[in-house]
């Protein structure tokens, strides 16, 4: 009789739809070891946190970190370029598992996403071409003022909130901004702290303006939910063993040149 | 002594590494580059999005011309919307939206589902414009041979529409390798991305957008050449 | 679908969206208008019978064709500085939609002119007008009333591109959207208006072609 089959059918639906959901809700670091691979999430092109080096490869300080993370997770690393807007959406759609890029932990992202611990104290600074005379951020506070940063980034953020005369401009790539700058396009641009210094460095003719405009720190970043709460505290945990076992001072002398100064109150 | 002066007095690590290159050298690394890491992935993007494109847009084509009734209206309103929004709105919208629906797909799937909606309704249109432009005693000479709807098509048709179409298709293939250049916007590593991302660091964008240009140039070029040539032997064969 | 289209939020971004859609306008009418004078230049110094000049202009439009538009724009946005040209993004993204619809308006007229039958030209030889003369008075009216309604649909090309100045940061339609979504994560209450908005202008100026195109064939 056709109703009968009809409703083995259903019924056998309704079996198998049972058995897949209650396998999903298995947490993420399963998932992950299941895997094989976690999905990291950054954006390129910020030496010398993340950029792409002559061969192509991704490459910089935030590489080294999310290697080493693999490492001691005993998984394989598949490392997702994407625009820094980006990042946070795609963490929540599950495109990647973690963002595991050198963005600040702000209140206002928290709402959004679960930071785990520090691994960088930074700050936004402003950045300028010499030949503009600025000498502190305050400065460009003033009507007829360009700013540039990154788009979704802390810099325009408060480029919006501390630096309302000047009219802000978007960038996607902290390089086009710095291109931007030395043009001449921007009067000054925002962004964090060692990516303004290298920049500086890297530019003689833009210099680092004075202060600090908001002293914050760098965190990844996972889905709130209980999903992600073991990989969470599996990050707090692995940012404080390399910074004890010297592997995290190893890779900030590489990148930055200077032997790392703990400061032992940020991580519990 | 604080990092500020540090940085600016003693340099740094590998940091410094990609700063340091003559204009021969960043040259040589961008073709090199450009060859290995970007050129086959936009080669592999324009393939399968244009294949995929041809079947949907044959498809949605033939189904216009037949104009099924309701069906037709529906798809009208999907060429008319490719036709009217600009690519890059296409593919933010697939990139932002279809993860709120559960459908979580990768960059390039993305980007190969945009380019294959987009170029597809171009296809449809160029294919119904060629099946329409078959004279009607085509038609009715196949009638008059009492072969129906399907074997019209398939027969005498179609066959006919496929060499008119062939330059109109190359004209738009060349519109589709040059539409791959946009999926660069959301970070997909083809040409142009590879292209912008070691503009970041070797801060030569004369050098590194004119050799980006060529390879595109290298690659279009002979395909806009043969539109244009089949263009020229069509409209001879049809005087 | 775990999404809440909310009104307000719209309401929130219209203030982007008005922005964004009057610098879209400027931007496709300052553009059409010297993207089609360009196109008059570049098809005449195509069909010149100066060599070096129609060969030039060959080679022009055969390397816009053959190049992407979003490569052509950074090449000006980051390339023009180099050279000491320094100009807002407003109007490298005017010159670049120019230089590119240009060589395609060109080969559009340059068709249109080429049409005209040479009884035409002999014509105005016949009445001794000169060159200028002959195309201003003769020639160029009567190919731009065939070739107005492709026109128009290069038009609509016109605006389509204009999204890709977007990465240089001009605030345009689409700008406003990314820029509103990136702050906001509301996708659907960015993009929908404003793909809303693009339909409306580029499906006016199709139709409106196709329209002209039943409408001219009269005279």
């Amino acid at each position: 009789m056709r109703s009968k089959k009809w409703l083995t059918g259903v019924l056998l639906t309704l079996f198998v739809a049972g058995i897949a959901s209650g396998a999903s809700a298995a947490d993420l670091v399963d998932t992950i070891k299941k895997r094989g691979y976690i999905i990291c999430g950054t954006t390129l092109g910020a030496p010398p946190f993340a950029y792409a080096d002559s061969k192509g490869n991704p490459v910089g300080f935030e590489i080294d970190l999310i290697n080493k993370l693999g490492e001691c997770m005993g998984v394989k690393v598949k490392i997702e370029d994407m625009a820094w807007a980006g990042q946070i959406p795609a963490l929540l759609t599950g495109r990647i598992d973690v963002i595991s890029s050198r963005m600040s932990a702000t209140l206002e992202r928290a709402t959004k996403i679960v930071f785990s611990h520090p691994w960088l104290i930074t700050g936004t600074f402003a950045i300028s071409h010499e030949s503009k005379g600025f000498k502190t951020w305050k400065d460009l506070n003033r009507s007829g003022i360009k700013v540039g940063a990154i788009a979704g980034s802390v810099g325009a953020a408060l480029a919006r909130k501390k630096i309302p005369k000047a009219r802000l401009v978007t960038y996607e790539l902290d390089g086009d901004m710095f291109k931007a700058l030395r043009d001449g396009r921007e009067d000054g641009g925002l962004n964090d702290e060692l990516i303004v210094l290298m920049a500086a460095k890297r530019y003689p003719e833009l210099t680092v303006l004075e202060g600090n405009l908001q002293p914050d720190v760098y965190a990844y970043a996972v889905r709130p939910g209980f999903e992600s709460y073991r990989l969470k505290n599996w990050l707090d945990l692995f940012f404080a063993t390399i910074m004890r076992t010297g592997e995290y001072a190893e890779i900030y002398e590489k990148w930055i040149g200077k032997p790392w100064e703990p400061s032992w109150g940020l991580h519990p | 002594m604080d990092l500020h002066s540090w940085i600016r007095d003693y340099g740094s690590g590998d940091a410094m590494e990609p700063f340091s290159g003559d204009v021969l050298l960043i040259t040589r690394t961008l073709f090199v580059l450009y060859f290995t890491k970007g050129l086959p992935v936009t080669i592999y993007l324009s393939l399968l999005g244009f294949i995929t494109a041809m079947l949907l847009g044959f498809v949605v084509g033939l189904i216009r011309f037949l104009r099924v009734p309701i069906i037709r209206d529906l798809l009208q309103a999907y060429v008319d919307g490719m036709r009217g929004l600009p690519f890059l709105m296409v593919l933010y919208f697939l990139f932002h939206v279809l993860p709120f629906f559960d459908i979580r797909l990768t960059a390039f799937a993305t980007a190969v589902l945009a380019l294959t909606l987009h170029t597809g309704a171009y296809i449809s249109e160029i294919v119904r414009g060629c099946l329409l432009a078959i004279p009607k005693t085509q038609h009715e000479s196949a009638q008059s041979l009492a072969l129906n709807l399907r074997q019209r098509l398939q027969y005498v048709i179609i066959p006919q529409a496929v060499s008119l179409s062939l330059p109109p298709l190359a004209g738009q293939s060349v519109l589709h390798i040059k539409d791959t250049s946009v999926v660069s916007i959301i970070a997909l590593a083809e040409l142009t991305r590879v292209g912008r991302i070691q503009m970041q660091t070797n801060g030569e964008p004369l050098l590194t957008y004119a050799i980006l240009a060529l390879f595109y140039f290298v690659l279009c070029y002979p395909v806009l050449k043969l539109s244009i040539g089949l263009e020229g032997r069509i409209a001879r064969k049809f005087r | 679908m775990d999404y809440d289209f909310s009104f307000n939020v719209v309401l929130q971004f219209l203030p982007y969206l008005l922005v964004g859609l009057r610098n879209t306008v400027l931007i496709g009418l300052i553009g059409i208008l010297s993207a089609t004078t360009f196109g008059v230049i570049v098809a005449l110094a195509r069909v010149s019978r100066f060599r070096p000049l129609s060969l030039s202009a060959a080679g022009y439009v055969a390397f816009i064709r053959a190049t992407p538009l979003l490569v052509q724009i950074y090449f000006l946005f980051y390339g023009l500085p180099e050279f000491g040209i320094l100009l807002p993004p407003f109007v490298v993204a005017v010159l670049a939609l120019t230089l590119n619809s240009g060589a395609y308006a060109g080969e559009i007229i340059r068709a249109g002119i080429e049409s005209i039958h040479k009884t035409q030209y002999e014509a105005a030889d016949s009445l001794a007008m000169t060159y200028r003369q002959k195309m201003t008075y003769v020639i160029l009216p009567q190919a731009f009333r065939k070739i107005f309604p492709p026109l128009v649909g290069q038009a609509s090309y016109l605006v389509k591109d204009s999204a890709l100045v977007s990465v240089m940061g001009t605030l345009d339609l689409t700008k406003s959207a990314t820029t509103f979504q990136a702050i906001t994560f509301r996708p659907l209450e960015a993009f929908l208006p404003t793909m809303g908005l693009y339909l409306f202008i580029i499906l006016v100026l199709i139709y409106g072609s196709s329209f002209l195109d039943k409408r001219l064939r009269k005279w």
